[in-house]
């Protein structure tokens, strides 16, 4: 078994009298991308801010590395953060920035490498503050890799961010991990955390409530496949609803879940028998969004706010 | 070894040369009000001068003296109740001229006696030598003794003596350098923490091994370079531009450096006990100016303290920035070395204090 470079045990944070994590156990290995879900509030900030020696926790065990968290001094030289809304200084240029930080280190790799591997090697010499928000993002990464930390943490990397840039940070991720790193990701997006985790936990209200790979999470909390039928009105309905008991309409479309074992041709068989006319028939497999919605029980707004 | 002071010291300066209203108040502010008051107190350049007159004669001859010298453009006229003592009026308002017209010297004139005007000026004051060549041409041109071959009207030149007085812009200097420090430091301060915490950028730090006194030094640092700098600036101006007498005694000269520093320090922890004690900007700026403001105006900057009514008096000697004024008005233009020592020590002392303050209410690490 691969070495485990964080583990957590009854990890607790109380602020007065809320709860934010509550008892949580988990363990990452080397080279894994970890991944935090969970909706706004759940404790995933708290829970990797602890990790990176910025939070004392109120109770629980945490080794980094194999180092106690009171070694705080070596942990962060060996750590890599990108914080949830990250922002550096304003007046500096990228490559100032860049440098700053490297700065505080002993070590530090080249950081002209680094700005290429971002890809900013063309706007090193502009102000940090007159950047896109995708350019600042890529800034915080190239800051949160100055010291070639083993583990990199990053909070909410893509929050906020357009489809382009989120996958070009996804790229990254890959990269890294590639290159061995250990990567704990926090983020709102299921697409992005199924793409790109080794393993994930998802956190609602300070607590690990599922954990698992991404397919064994869909696997056992998803549910079967469901088939939209677009158009199809309530003469569709009539025609299903005897063999698929199930099957419901929203407006014109009908939901059909599909059970274990059932197959898609009897439903396009059934409509033609009927005669009823539809537009088009979608198969949609059981993501982790549905998952998520499910078992956080609540309207996932999908990460579209982008808050602080 | 690589110093992580110096990297953020670097970072600061770069920072503070990007960013025009930092500049201004620190290195433009300072050298417009210097320029501003050394206009207005020096009464050089262009323009009116103000004589100061008392006319104890109040004879036709003497009132037709005043509109004549009014008449030339150059002069104002300030009368001056003939009732005041007038060495008390000098004094009190630093003037750097003063005409007397004695009782009965219209009416010697009239009988054809000789007559004395007394003019008593500063002859360090361009304006009161200009004043006196010009009181001297329409005295001239009206004297009536001309016209019979001997002149009447002679001028009792008095130099005014200032054995233990100063020059208002002598008293002024070192008041501008204690306000731009304070000025300077505590809005630099609480900007930039409350900014850096906003924004995370704190947070960012935290996650380096950056510690909070490494940090603080080179800020501190940055603020006593500039500190420094607006020395020089005001320095120049005050000395070249305006003829402030500054003492270049070497106790003097290390006493004013030992003030900026320990200035520097005190205003520095004051911002950071502002930024610690308000989280937003507005709030925070607020809270600054609030502070920073009243000080400026009551701790004797613009005017001495001994012309405030008493309890503003009691107000000035709770104010840090009093001490630091007077301090290097002691060590720059007094030469009073016990002065400057009491104050040096009310200023360290209240540094340490602010200091222990800024550290507890500035906490990096949120719980
Ligand atoms: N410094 C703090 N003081 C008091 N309460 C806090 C503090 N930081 C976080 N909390 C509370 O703890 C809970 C967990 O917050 P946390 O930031 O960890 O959530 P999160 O999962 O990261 O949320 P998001 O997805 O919005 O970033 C929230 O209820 C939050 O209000
Ligand atoms: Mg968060």
């Amino acid at each position: 078994m691969v070495e485990a470079h964080i583990e957590v045990k009854g990890l607790r944070k109380e602020y007065g009298n809320l709860i934010a994590v509550d008892g949580i156990d988990f363990e990452v290995r080397k080279g894994q991308v970890f991944s935090l879900l969970g909706p706004n509030g759940a404790g995933k900030t708290t829970t990797v801010e602890i990790l990176e020696c910025l939070r004392t926790a109120t109770a629980g065990d945490v080794t980094i590395l194999g180092l106690d968290l009171s070694q705080s001094s070596k942990i962060k030289r060996r750590i890599g953060v990108l914080p949830q809304g990250f922002n550096a200084f304003d007046l500096l240029t990228v490559k100032e920035n860049v440098e700053y930080f490297a700065g505080m280190f002993e070590e530090a790799v080249d950081t002209d490498e680094l700005l290429s591997w971002v890809k900013l090697e063309n706007r090193k010499k502009d102000l940090f503050k007159n950047l896109s928000g995708g350019m600042k993002q890529r800034v915080g990464i190239a800051m949160s890799l100055v010291n070639d930390p083993e583990i990199v943490f990053l909070d909410e990397p893509t929050t906020g961010l357009d489809p382009g840039a989120r996958r070009d940070v996804w790229r990254m991720v890959r990269n890294l991990r590639e290159r061995g790193k250990t990567i704990v990701l926090t983020t709102h997006y299921m697409e992005e955390a199924e793409t790109l985790s080794d393993y994930i936990c998802i956190m609602n209200k300070g607590k690990i409530i599922v954990r698992g790979t991404p397919r064994e999470i869909i696997k056992d909390h998803g549910g079967s496949p469901v088939a939209i039928v677009r158009g199809a009105g309530d003469r569709g309905l009539q025609a299903l609803s005897p063999n698929f008991p199930d099957c419901e309409l929203a407006g014109v479309d009908l939901k059909i879940p599909i059970p274990n074992g059932r197959r898609v041709s009897e439903i396009l068989n059934t409509l033609d028998n009927a005669d009823v006319h539809y537009d088009e028939i979608v198969i949609k497999k059981s993501t982790l969004e549905d998952v998520f919605l499910k078992l956080t029980g609540q309207e996932f707004k999908g990460g579209e706010e982008d808050e602080e | 070894m690589k110093s992580r002071v110096l990297v953020d010291f670097k970072a600061t300066v770069l920072e503070f040369s990007r960013s025009p209203s930092a500049i201004f108040w620190t290195l433009a502010f300072p050298v417009i009000l210097m320029l501003l008051f050394g206009a207005i107190y020096s009464g050089g350049g262009s323009g009116n001068f103000n004589l100061y007159v008392q006319d104890m004669d109040d004879s036709e001859w003497s009132r037709s003296f005043l509109e004549n010298l009014t008449a030339t453009g150059f002069v104002n006229v300030n009368m001056i109740n003939t009732s005041l003592d007038a060495q008390q009026v000098i004094t009190d308002n630093s003037l750097t001229n003063f005409l007397i017209i004695p009782a009965g010297f219209g009416a010697n004139l009239s009988a054809n006696e000789s007559a004395v005007l007394e003019f008593r000026k500063d002859d360090s004051s361009q304006s009161a030598l200009a004043l006196y060549s010009i009181i001297e041409a329409v005295a001239q041109q009206m004297d009536p003794g001309l016209q019979n071959v001997s002149a009447l009207i002679s001028i009792d030149e008095k130099s005014l003596v200032f054995d233990d007085r100063f020059k208002f812009l002598d008293f002024f200097l070192p008041g501008v350098l204690a306000l731009t420090i304070m000025n300077s430091t505590v809005n630099y301060m609480v900007f930039t923490i409350v900014e850096y915490r906003n924004r995370g950028i704190f947070r960012k730090m935290m996650t380096t091994p950056l510690k909070r006194p490494e940090w603080l030094a080179s800020r501190i640092l940055w603020q006593m370079v500039l500190g420094f700098i607006s020395l020089l600036l005001i320095l120049g101006i005050g000395v070249y531009l305006f003829d402030v007498n500054v003492t270049d005694d070497l106790n003097g000269v290390l006493m004013t450096i030992a003030l900026i520093l320990a200035g520097t320090a005190l205003f520095t922890a004051m911002g950071m006990a502002v930024a610690g004690l308000i989280k937003d900007e507005q709030g925070a700026g607020a809270l600054a100016g609030a502070i920073t403001f009243p000080m400026m105006f009551l701790a004797g900057i613009f005017f001495p303290l001994e012309m405030m009514p008493e309890y503003l008096q009691t107000i000035a000697k709770v104010i840090p920035l009093t001490y630091l004024a007077d301090g290097l008005r002691d060590s720059m233009i007094y030469g009073n070395m016990t002065g400057a020592w009491f104050n040096l020590m009310v200023v360290s002392g209240l540094a340490v204090v602010f200091a222990a303050l800024g550290t507890v209410l500035t906490r990096w690490k949120q719980e």
